[in-house]
């Protein structure tokens, strides 16, 4: 195994830190979504009515979550992906592959990244606002653009630093794929 | 050319070992450039709008209580009911395993959660009790995919997104084929181990068993009595379930700190985000498909060359089987779902039949190299070559071959509880 990059030890400590990150909003996510949609079903079994707001904000907690998840996927090397295709390569272009496929991945990021950009600004510039919360609309939509800019940072790393690559992990487990 | 051009786009990109998120928003947007009307925003804000549906909630809230379980003391608890009601059974550590895998399935609906969770703690127990290695891991990975089609089952949550279903109706109708396969493993056991009793009827060990794991007993009463009885939707009964879930772990049993809470929270997240991306970009091109009225073309065009449902249910299962072993479900759900379910209608197929049909079709490609989830997964977790597992589950995979065949050839089966 060749020795680390120069720079690779920096690069690992800002993946900590956006990890912490993406894990903040990850659990708030999470707390808001399982609270606020129990205490609507909660309120409706006892009252009858439950809270009016709570389909909106369960939504958008639920998709903060899934987006922040984008990156928290990829620093786990855990996004789906078909593997019937892993062995139809030879063996000694393995390193090279590992760089190609991690630069694409980042580029397919950053492509989302900057097309969702795009939908941010002109939801913004329209004034969408949600009808039953009042929020403005392109503020929920942030976390699209955040969360794939997020995850294009970590392949890009991941090209240029393939030691602190995570190693590909089962889709629906922890466990490691051999 | 449009069509050549997107399938070598696909190959290359697969080859090139891309995520799929990234090879289905490169679909997207090579289909709204080249026969849409050229915004590939349109790609990202058809994606946004179908994320809205309020059902999506109900996976997180799943997929967190069924971490949580497995990570804490109630799939414990719940194996050694099974354990100790079943003790006197001829087999009964195997039919112990087979119910374990049923009940458990019937609430965390993933399979290889329940791979995991009724795995770690049942296999030491089954070669201890004498049976082949061979069985035992067998009987674990079949076992687990029950997790797919007792309901709640994420993949049937996924069909009824994508097709339009009503996912109610998709879990009742879950419950026979279900019990079908459970009855299957149960006994192929009962008939090849019969020689292996686990021992005599302990009592006390029973009312043990019961009085420790009641709360964990009872959460199946909760989330699916709810459904079934009409009281709760899906995602009503998803955050019953992971409120529940908490309860019991954190404040009954106590076994599960608030570090493992925040680690419990932080898997299911990363599992999230492998889907919902993919979610999301599945759910443009099929809004996109739509609009173009690809299904009605599709529909069309097979009329002739397609020769009743029997031909449509032959041809749709072999090409099932065979994607079974080059993806993963919930993958090939949302690439395969709204394509084939307007044809299936078509030829006189009820929309829940044929979902239940494609799930259970599905649930056998966790057996089937070279990509059965289950198979990597027991063999990671319980160090067992691939070609060991890949024999030992043959004959689990044969006996749901049949029970696929009973699915598709009786729809009375799927329909009788939401008819």
């Amino acid at each position: 195994m060749s020795a680390p990059k120069p720079g690779s030890f920096l690069a690992g400590q800002f993946l900590r830190r956006l990890l912490a990150l993406e894990t903040g909003i990850l659990l708030a996510s999470f707390a808001v979504l399982v609270v606020v949609t129990f205490a609507d079903v909660l309120l409706r079994r006892m009252t009858g009515s439950g809270l009016m707001w709570s389909r909106d904000v369960g939504i958008y907690a639920n998709v903060w979550l899934s987006m922040l998840g984008i990156g928290v996927a990829s620093g786990s090397g855990s996004h789906l992906r078909p593997h019937f295709m892993d062995h139809w390569i030879r063996p000694g272009w393995e390193p090279v592959l590992v760089r190609v496929q991690e630069s694409l991945a980042a580029l397919g990021f950053v492509m989302l990244c900057l097309v969702s950009w795009l939908v941010v600004a002109e939801t913004r510039s329209l004034g969408d606002i949600n009808n039953v919360l009042r929020w403005p609309v392109w503020i929920c939509q942030l976390c699209m653009p955040m969360a794939f800019a997020f995850a294009a940072c970590k392949h890009a790393l991941f090209a240029w630093y393939p030691d602190l690559r995570p190693e590909e992990r089962d889709e629906t487990t922890a466990a490691p794929r051999a | 050319m449009t069509g050549i051009g997107l399938i070598v786009m696909v190959l290359l990109l697969l080859w090139l070992r891309q995520y799929l998120v990234i090879v289905l928003g490169a679909v997207a947007a090579y289909l709204y450039l080249t026969l849409g009307d050229g915004q590939i925003t349109n790609v990202i804000l058809d994606g946004w709008d179908e994320l809205q549906k309020d059902v999506l909630i109900a996976i997180p809230l799943y997929m967190l209580a069924g971490q949580l379980m497995a990570e804490g003391a109630m799939a414990r608890r719940l194996v050694r009911i099974m354990r100790a009601l079943t003790a006197p059974v001829p087999a009964g550590l195997a039919v112990a395993t087979c119910l374990s895998c049923g009940m458990f399935a019937a609430i965390v609906g993933s399979s290889t959660v329940t791979l995991l969770a009724v795995g770690t703690i049942m296999y030491p127990a089954l070669l201890a009790g004498g049976y082949s290695k061979s069985f035992s891991l067998g009987l674990l990975c079949a076992g687990a995919t029950l997790g797919i089609i007792i309901p709640p089952s994420i993949p049937l949550i996924l069909y009824g997104v994508m097709t339009g279903t009503s996912i109610a109706d998709l879990f009742l109708a879950g419950v026979g084929p279900g019990l079908l396969l459970l009855g299957l493993f149960a006994a192929y056991s009962l008939a090849t181990q019969w020689r292996l009793r686990g021992g005599r009827w302990d009592g006390a060990e029973a009312v043990t068993a019961l009085r420790e794991g009641f709360w964990a007993m009872l959460m199946p009463v909760i989330v699916l009595g709810g459904i079934y009885s009409g009281q709760f939707t899906a995602t009503e009964s998803a955050a019953i379930a992971a409120e529940y879930a908490l309860f019991v772990e954190l404040v009954l049993y106590r076994q599960l700190s608030l570090r493992g809470l925040v680690g419990v929270t932080l898997d299911t997240s990363r599992l999230m985000g492998g889907l919902f991306p993919v979610l999301m970009m599945a759910l443009a091109i099929n809004k996109f498909l739509i609009y173009q009225q690809l299904p009605q073309m599709l529909v069309s065009g097979l009329e002739g060359l397609i020769d009743g449902p029997v031909a449509f249910m032959v041809i749709t299962n072999v090409l099932l089987l065979i994607v079974g072993c080059l993806m993963d479900i919930g993958s090939a759900i949302l690439l395969l779902a709204p394509i084939l379910q307007p044809v299936a209608e078509a030829q006189g197929l009820h929309p829940v039949h044929f979902g239940i049909m494609m799930t259970v079709n599905l649930e056998i490609g966790y057996l089937t190299p070279p990509m059965g989830l289950n198979l990597i997964v027991a063999m990671t977790a319980f160090r067992e070559s691939f070609g060991f597992i890949c024999r030992a589950v043959l004959p689990f995979i044969a006996l749901m071959l049949l029970g696929l065949v009973v699915v598709a050839i009786w729809p009375t089966l799927t329909l009788f509880m939401i008819r």
